[in-house]
């Protein structure tokens, strides 16, 4: 009976086997013709191209790459990679497009193109930061949008009421965070800086502008409610108003009277944004290699570090990398009428030509400051990245 | 035996101790998409990357120029060139190979666009790891789609902006 038992699972796992060694990976497909590259680098040379509708399977997703594979590949095995994409290139194969690929379709053939009106799926890359302004969620950034947070910048005794008459509740030593609402007739509420809730009720107490904001603050005017608490120039972190006009001040009750210090919860309730930070510089490099220039061109003294050629849609580019010896940023003409004349030595027929230029401070194996692209004519275009200044002797 | 029964209560104890102490793992918050945003280099990077789209088109529009050029004067010609089949077909081919152009420009500018943040996101990551081992923030996680809700003290984004404007423009330690 148990024998039976055993070979029946047995025989089942034999069974789902091929499924389950299926079950790895996402069959994929490009959103747009795309390098199938031998390794993960925009600079590893191009086996081939993905092309729209092009089913394949993707797995191994490291530094934004995907490890690609043909469809029907059973076993999970990056050796067994035909290539690698970039993640943001892909798009999962649709449902009724991906069951016959799986079987049939092989790399180098395009598929039929998905159907024109089928809805777009989600992007499969991670989420990556965009460089266009996107606005982050509100929920983020203004989590308590209300009235401002602000250390003290002296000594404060609280009132039972807006009235240096009302008494004492509790002192706050110069420093302490608070939040500060509700401004009428000269006087604020206080709460604490943790506090979600707009809510005179959960006041710690008044305080007399001036103790706030210092002796420049505005005179103690009546304010329309829906002003009281308009962000300040000085406010630490300011805050938008709700739309909730705030309950009168007479309706709210006094807090028991606590400790004259602040409890340590409130202490350790400083934002995160306000305390001091000090780091070490991300631009400083550990092992940098500083190259000397022993050539001169166009007024230039420079070093070439690298000369590479590849090929790229069928045509042969040259790539030169070229260190700028200088101490002074030199302008935008200068260097591209420096890299022409790289070219200008450098140049074959038939061949585009791209000029690297690297400044010192720089990560000389990582992004160019300038490019210029030429072909047989000439320069076809040519641009520099300012970002790469910051943190280096240029930077302003 | 008694021995062994207190040994395993102390362990037990000391287990039930450690738990918590475990659990106080402090969890921050970055925000990247603020970082690119509203720090000097992620503009300096936004900037960068408008002027590289600006190239991209200036060169396609010099091409488009020659094209349609091109294309008028096959047009005046036409009827009298007796080469105006083989041009036509050029000029077709011509307008093939801009479109693939088009395309090819497109692309370049979406790689631009993630070499600059890349390059941006990873000196903030090399600021945020030291605010986080300063401040003893065992976790921070920077995927605000994950999040519900983050106190504004577990919030480093605006540290690390403000850490990273301050390195972007001190100058490099001489070399010796």
């Amino acid at each position: 009976m148990i024998r039976a038992a055993l070979r029946a699972a047995l025989l089942a796992l034999l069974l789902a086997a091929p499924a389950l060694a299926q079950e790895w990976g996402e069959l994929a497909t490009p959103a747009s013709p795309v390098n199938l590259r031998q390794a993960r680098d925009l600079k590893s040379a191009s086996r081939d191209v993905l092309m729209p509708g092009e089913i394949v399977r993707v797995d191994f997703l490291e530094d934004g790459w995907y490890a690609v594979f043909r469809p029907n590949i059973k076993v999970r095995d990056e050796s067994k990679a035909i290539g690698y994409v970039r993640a943001g290139f892909m798009r999962p194969a649709p449902a009724k497009a991906a069951a016959p690929a799986a079987k049939t379709a092989p790399v180098s053939t395009p598929a039929v193109p998905a159907p024109a009106k089928a809805v777009p799926p989600p992007a499969m890359a991670p989420r990556e930061p965009r460089l266009e302004p996107v606005a982050p969620p509100a929920a983020l950034t203004q989590p308590q949008a209300w009235g401002r947070v602000l250390s003290l910048k002296q000594r404060v005794d609280l009132s039972r009421r807006p009235s240096k008459y009302a008494g004492q509740v509790r002192s706050l030593e110069a420093g302490a965070w608070v939040r500060v609402d509700f401004l009428d007739q000269g006087w604020y509420a206080v709460f604490s800086p943790e506090e979600p809730v707009r809510d005179l009720a959960k006041a710690w107490g008044y305080a007399p502008a001036e103790a706030i904001d210092g002796p420049s603050a505005a005179p103690a005017a009546p304010q329309p409610a829906a002003e009281a608490s308009e962000p300040e120039p000085e406010s630490e972190t300011p805050a938008p108003l709700p739309a909730a006009a705030p309950p009168a001040a007479s309706a709210a009750p006094a807090p028991a009277a606590p400790a004259m210090s602040l409890p340590p919860k409130v202490q350790a309730a400083v934002p995160a944004s306000a305390r001091p930070v000090t780091v070490a510089s991300p631009f400083v490099q550990r092992n940098p290699e500083i190259p000397v220039g022993d050539k001169t061109l166009h007024g230039f003294r420079y070093a070439v570090l690298d000369t590479d050629e590849e090929q790229g849609n069928g045509v042969s580019v040259i790539e030169v990398k070229v260190y700028l010896d200088v101490t002074v940023l030199p302008e935008r003409e200068a260097i591209r009428d420096f890299a022409t004349s790289v070219w200008r030595e450098k140049r074959q027929g038939g061949r585009e030509l791209v000029v690297d230029v690297f400044l010192p401070d720089t990560d000389l194996k990582g992004l160019p400051y300038a490019v210029g692209r030429f072909d047989d004519s000439g320069l076809q275009e040519f641009f520099t990245r300012r970002t790469l200044l910051f943190g280096t002797r240029f930077a302003r | 035996m008694s021995r062994c029964f207190a040994a395993l209560a102390a362990l037990i104890c000391l287990a039930a101790l450690a738990v918590p102490a475990r659990a106080e793992g402090k969890v921050g918050f970055l925000h990247p998409q603020r970082v690119l945003n509203e720090s000097k280099i992620g503009k300096a990077a936004q900037e960068d990357l408008a002027r590289f789209a600006q190239e991209k088109d200036r060169v396609l529009r010099t091409r488009t120029q020659e094209i349609q050029a091109e294309q008028k004067k096959l047009q005046e010609t036409a009827a009298t060139d007796p080469d105006a089949p083989r041009k036509q077909e050029a000029l077709r081919l011509k307008y093939q190979q801009q479109d693939r152009l088009i395309q090819e420009s497109n692309e370049e500018i979406r790689m631009e666009e993630q070499r600059l943040a890349r390059y941006v996101m990873q000196k903030a990551d090399a600021v945020m790891k030291q605010i986080a081992a300063q401040q003893g923030f065992t976790i921070i996680l920077t995927d605000p789609e994950a999040i519900g809700y983050i106190d504004a003290s577990a919030d480093i984004t605006d540290q690390v902006i403000r850490a990273l404007d301050q390195a972007s423009v001190a100058p490099p330690p001489k070399k010796k």
